[in-house]
């Protein structure tokens, strides 16, 4: 089968000895960047691309950038688990429940889950990707601007409603997440907005001083306040590995977040992070003890961890059979490509088998050697969070300084981080969910452009949302679960009428 | 107590009368800086964040450099993407005019200007030389059998106003001032639904999915799709044969005359640099744009590589400033 | 604590208003045919303005919350220190270069936030700086800012 026989030659690529040898340099890198808070997957393959000039084989180059990329998401969940600091948007969701873990001393199997279920989750979607790509690929194509309005407005939906709190207080951190993605240059129409003059709010805020400064250091200053001198973990850390009841627990969560994952991950833009979302909501609506997601749910670590360790993967289908890339990090590897005189497309399996297959093949390997790679190391991680927070805090303090400076080497990034820090500081003494606000800022461009595109093709009519199979099922979605959750909301309310009356 | 004060004001003495002789040997010690250029390394910046298609040509001709050694001291680049092209044009407006900064930038410097994005121009700055010109094209599936070539579109297009619509990757960039300046010279003005996207892939997936008619993209983008098949050109916006795609129609096959337009890049450097030392990166630059290396690399990106010197490269650009300034006008209202 | 939603509640009414005004005049909304920079800027406003109002209401009909636990006292006054210092700590990096900078921020940090002994700042400060610049500088070549004492 043309399948079995471009497999053999990938992993007989792939088994080569410099091969292995990139591959793993690339899945260590890419786990460093992962756990550094600042520097991502598509700076750092950006930083590397000289370097590939200098490496002879394509191939040897790509599977090391690969290796970057994916081993970035098993790096991502690291510090989210242990810091409440979100890597990337996709590991954003990762923390709700893995920071909880983590304090209650389930820092070891939170992670031992994550980097088991990322495994699974990856390889899986290795296997989809070999036997299925191209008519994936496809479908991926069929998703237009309307397509993307809905499937990123039922992302936005999906943040409010995995916000704990009241409805009212997460759909303002939505709101104001919107507000702060629009600061900038809008390509739409080509008009900077909330610049009020300044050259650093005309590029935009960066989503990484954002996500470091909201949720790291913000954490860090409500800390301070208490003048106990305390560590992460004030519990005394129980088992550092998973056991087989966590896997019993788990392994439902994987397998359907994987699933997820993979199909999502496969949409160019968004991919990752709404299926991050997606999981968590299905396995807080299929649980049996939904109250448990916030306090550190099993489940709320396994489920969004597979489902972007597998969007990951897939979203490599784009980029192997169309020459489309997904997202910034994949760019960079089409960049990369571009270098060495090939070019990512329809052709690229007829023209570069080698590549094409030699890729697919180093992602089972890659996988493994993370999954030996990241294990171990999570006792190391745990002991971590003994050190005490006087030390601790400074030293997260100078990474994420440097981290988001080597992002655009200006200043004002370091300025912008400390203004989401005192925004994540008073919305923790608030008690707003600070958890939609990463989450809109991500998802408010994609839904505004998808928006303005879908009424420019469609000259004014708003039709045209509905009028198509997949953007109209995806409203109709949409719809549905406002209705529910409105209702479910009204059930609430009736049932606690009595006691709220009394007042007046 | 004395003994001290007249230690001290022998040692006064001593250091002035040194002094008197040492200086004006560091005068001649001190070497001319335009004859001894460059003594140290030289930095070039870009506007954009790394691995963007005018980065990687702005390392490419570093390398060559280096690796010819055409200068005694390195050439590295630095990457400053903020503020929309702003802080790294603004960085090197600032930085000291002795030729070891400069910008590495394209005809983006007029586009924002123009639309009020930018506050700085080009004409801030002494133009070093122009390296490439990168020019764009329309761009229809390979399948789509409507249209033959652009004269066959446009035509259809005229009759049909508001039917088809044209994907392009940022608004107000090159790219849609090109479609503009295409749209103009075919009489065809406002009869195009023009939908903004914000990356050249994006473009990519829009027009694949058939989600528009066609597109606009640059040589780079679009050429390897040409290449690898699945699109075909209608048009280019270009007077000349484009090398890398001779069949394709310009706009001299349509009997339209233009000026041209294109993506110009080159070099600039801070207001007041020394002609001289101007002119000595320039004439390196040269040096490493007529290499074999280049050559393969430009037509790698299907462009041509096009040495202009200060002059020409500051002409060219004062052209691109008169007619880009003309379409923005009708972009900003 | 109430005081504190109320207050909240009525930024974001005000901000809603101040964006839509923003997002009318300045940016101009278009029209759905053609929509333009501020029609979505316009909409956050309208839903910012809506919510603070609910929310007004909600706290106006709400039974009254029980007091924070006032058992744990909490400084703010840490938080604020920390904040000057990571401030003055970006301002000098761009200035004096990165390794004084991360150098006195450290020694800052030990001695005023957390009121360390001298001796475990000095060694804390020069260890840390000391792998920060390991690591990112010359493992990773992250361009930072030049000592001021070079070049």
């Amino acid at each position: 089968m043309d399948i079995f026989n471009g497999l053999l030659q990938g992993f007989s690529v792939a088994l080569a000895g410099i091969n292995i040898l990139f591959c793993f340099l690339g899945a260590l890198i890419g786990t460093a960047i992962g756990v550094l808070p600042g520097l991502g997957p598509a700076a750092t393959i950006a930083l590397l691309l000289p370097l590939t000039y200098a490496m002879g084989s394509p191939v040897t180059a790509i599977i090391m950038l690969a290796g970057i990329y994916y081993g970035a998401q098993y790096g991502g969940s690291t510090t989210s688990i242990l810091l409440n600091l979100p890597g990337e948007a996709a590991s954003v969701v990762t923390c709700i429940d893995g920071y909880q873990m983590a304090r209650k001393g389930r820092a070891g199997v939170a992670l031992g889950v994550a980097a088991i279920g990322s495994f699974i989750a990856g390889t899986a979607a290795v296997v989809g990707l070999t036997f299925f790509a191209p008519p994936l690929a496809k479908f991926a194509l069929d998703f237009g601007p309307p397509e993307f309005f809905g499937l990123t407005s039922l992302g936005l939906l999906l943040a409010v409603t995995l916000s704990s709190g009241s409805i009212t207080k997460g759909l303002m951190v939505l709101i104001l997440g919107l507000l702060l993605s629009m600061v900038g240059f809008d390509p739409v129409s080509g008009k900077s907005r909330f610049t009020f003059g300044t050259i650093g709010l005309k590029g935009g805020l960066d989503f990484v001083c954002l996500a470091v400064g909201v949720f790291g250091l913000g954490e860090i200053f409500y800390n301070l306040e208490s003048s106990l001198k305390t560590e992460i973990v004030t519990t005394k850390i129980g088992k550092v590995f998973p056991t087989l009841k966590d896997w019993a627990d788990s392994k439902w969560a994987i397998y359907r977040g994987s699933a997820i994952g993979f199909f999502v991950g496969i949409i160019p833009g968004g991919g990752a992070v709404i299926a991050s979302l997606a999981s968590y909501a299905v396995e807080k609506k299929i649980s049996k003890h939904p109250e448990e997601f916030g306090e550190g749910a099993i489940e709320g670590v396994a489920g969004p961890e597979s489902a972007n360790n597998s969007a990951s993967s897939s979203s490599f289908i784009p980029l192997l059979t169309l020459g489309i890339p997904g997202n910034a990090a994949i760019a960079m590897i089409f960049a990369a490509l571009m270098i060495h005189g090939i070019t990512p497309g329809p052709f690229l399996v007829k023209e570069h088998p080698e590549v094409f297959w030699g890729v697919i093949a180093s992602m089972y390997i890659g996988n493994v050697m993370l999954l030996v790679l990241n294990l171990p190391l999570v006792g190391l991680w745990v002991q971590m969070l003994r050190i005490p927070y006087g030390i601790l805090a400074p030293i997260i303090v100078l990474f994420t300084t440097i981290g988001v400076y080597s992002t655009q080497n200006q200043v004002f990034d370091i300025y912008s981080m400390l203004f989401f820090a005192v925004l994540g500081y008073l919305m923790r003494k608030l008690n707003f969910d600070p958890v939609p606000l990463p989450l809109a800022f991500v998802l408010g461009p994609l839904v505004e452009r998808s928006l303005r595109q879908s009424l420019l093709l469609s000259g004014g009519d708003l039709t045209i949302f509905v009028s198509r199979p997949i953007s109209g099922t995806l409203i109709t979605v949409f719809v549905l679960l406002i209705l529910g959750q409105t209702a479910f909301y009204v059930r609430k309310k009736m049932y606690k009428s009595p006691s709220v009356s009394t007042r007046q | 107590m004395k003994s001290d004060m007249k230690r001290f004001k022998k040692g006064m003495a001593f250091m002035l009368i040194l002094s008197f002789f040492v200086t004006p040997l560091l005068c001649f010690a001190a070497k001319d800086p335009v004859s001894s250029y460059p003594e140290k390394e030289i930095k070039v910046i870009v506007a954009y964040n790394a691995g963007g298609s005018n980065d990687l040509l702005s390392r490419k001709i570093a390398k060559i450099i280096m690796e010819n050694s055409y200068l005694p001291k390195p050439v590295i680049v630095v990457n400053m993407g903020g503020g929309n092209t702003a802080q790294g044009i603004n960085t090197v407006l600032q930085s000291k005019a002795d030729g070891y900064t400069f910008l590495f930038h394209h005809t983006a410097f007029i586009t924002v200007n123009a639309m009020g994005n930018l506050d700085v121009s080009y004409k801030d700055f002494d133009p070093v030389c122009g390296v490439m010109d990168m020019n764009f094209m329309l761009l229809a599936l390979g399948d789509d059998k409507r249209w033959a070539n652009a004269q066959e579109f446009f035509k259809d297009a005229k009759k049909n106003p508001g039917k088809y619509s044209v994907a392009v990757s940022g608004l107000a960039g090159p790219g849609h001032f090109a479609l503009m300046q295409m749209l103009k010279a075919y009489g065809a003005t406002g009869s195009l639904k023009e939908i903004p996207f914000a990356s050249g892939g994006e473009t990519v997936a829009a027009h694949m999915g058939k989600h528009t008619d066609v597109r606009m993209s640059n040589t780079d983008e679009g050429g390897r799709y040409v290449k690898s098949g699945g699109v075909k050109i209608l048009g280019v916006m270009s007077n000349k044969k484009l090398s890398a795609f001779p069949e394709a129609m310009t706009l001299q096959d349509a009997g339209l005359s233009a000026d041209d337009f294109a993506m110009r890049l080159g070099y600039f450097a801070p207001k007041g640099t020394p002609k001289s030392i101007i002119s000595k990166f320039a004439e390196t630059v040269k040096k490493a744009v007529e290499t074999e290396e280049y050559k393969n690399h430009a037509n790698s990106i299907n462009s041509l590589g096009v040495y202009r010197d200060a002059d020409a490269f500051k002409k060219i650009y004062d052209i691109d400033d008169v007619n880009i300034k003309d379409l923005a006008k009708t972009l900003k209202k | 604590m109430k005081k504190y939603e109320r207050l909240t509640a009525i930024i974001a009414c005000l901000g809603g208003m101040m964006t839509m005004y923003y997002a009318w005049h300045t940016l101009k909304l278009g029209s759905i045919r053609v929509p333009d920079a501020g029609l979505l800027p316009f909409l956050c406003g309208v839903g910012l303005v809506v919510l603070g109002i609910v929310r007004l209401l909600i706290l106006h009909w709400m039974e009254e919350q029980r007091k924070e636990g006032s058992a744990e006292k909490r400084l703010w006054h840490r938080p604020l220190l920390s904040l000057i210092l990571m401030v003055l700590y970006g301002w000098v990096m761009e200035t004096a270069g990165y390794i004084t900078s991360t150098l006195i921020f450290m020694v800052a940090w030990q001695q005023i936030i957390e009121r360390e002994k001298w001796g475990k700042t000095v060694i804390i400060s020069l260890l840390g700086t000391f792998a920060m610049y390991a690591l990112f500088v010359y493992f990773l070549k992250v361009p930072v800012p030049e000592e001021f004492f070079i070049g």
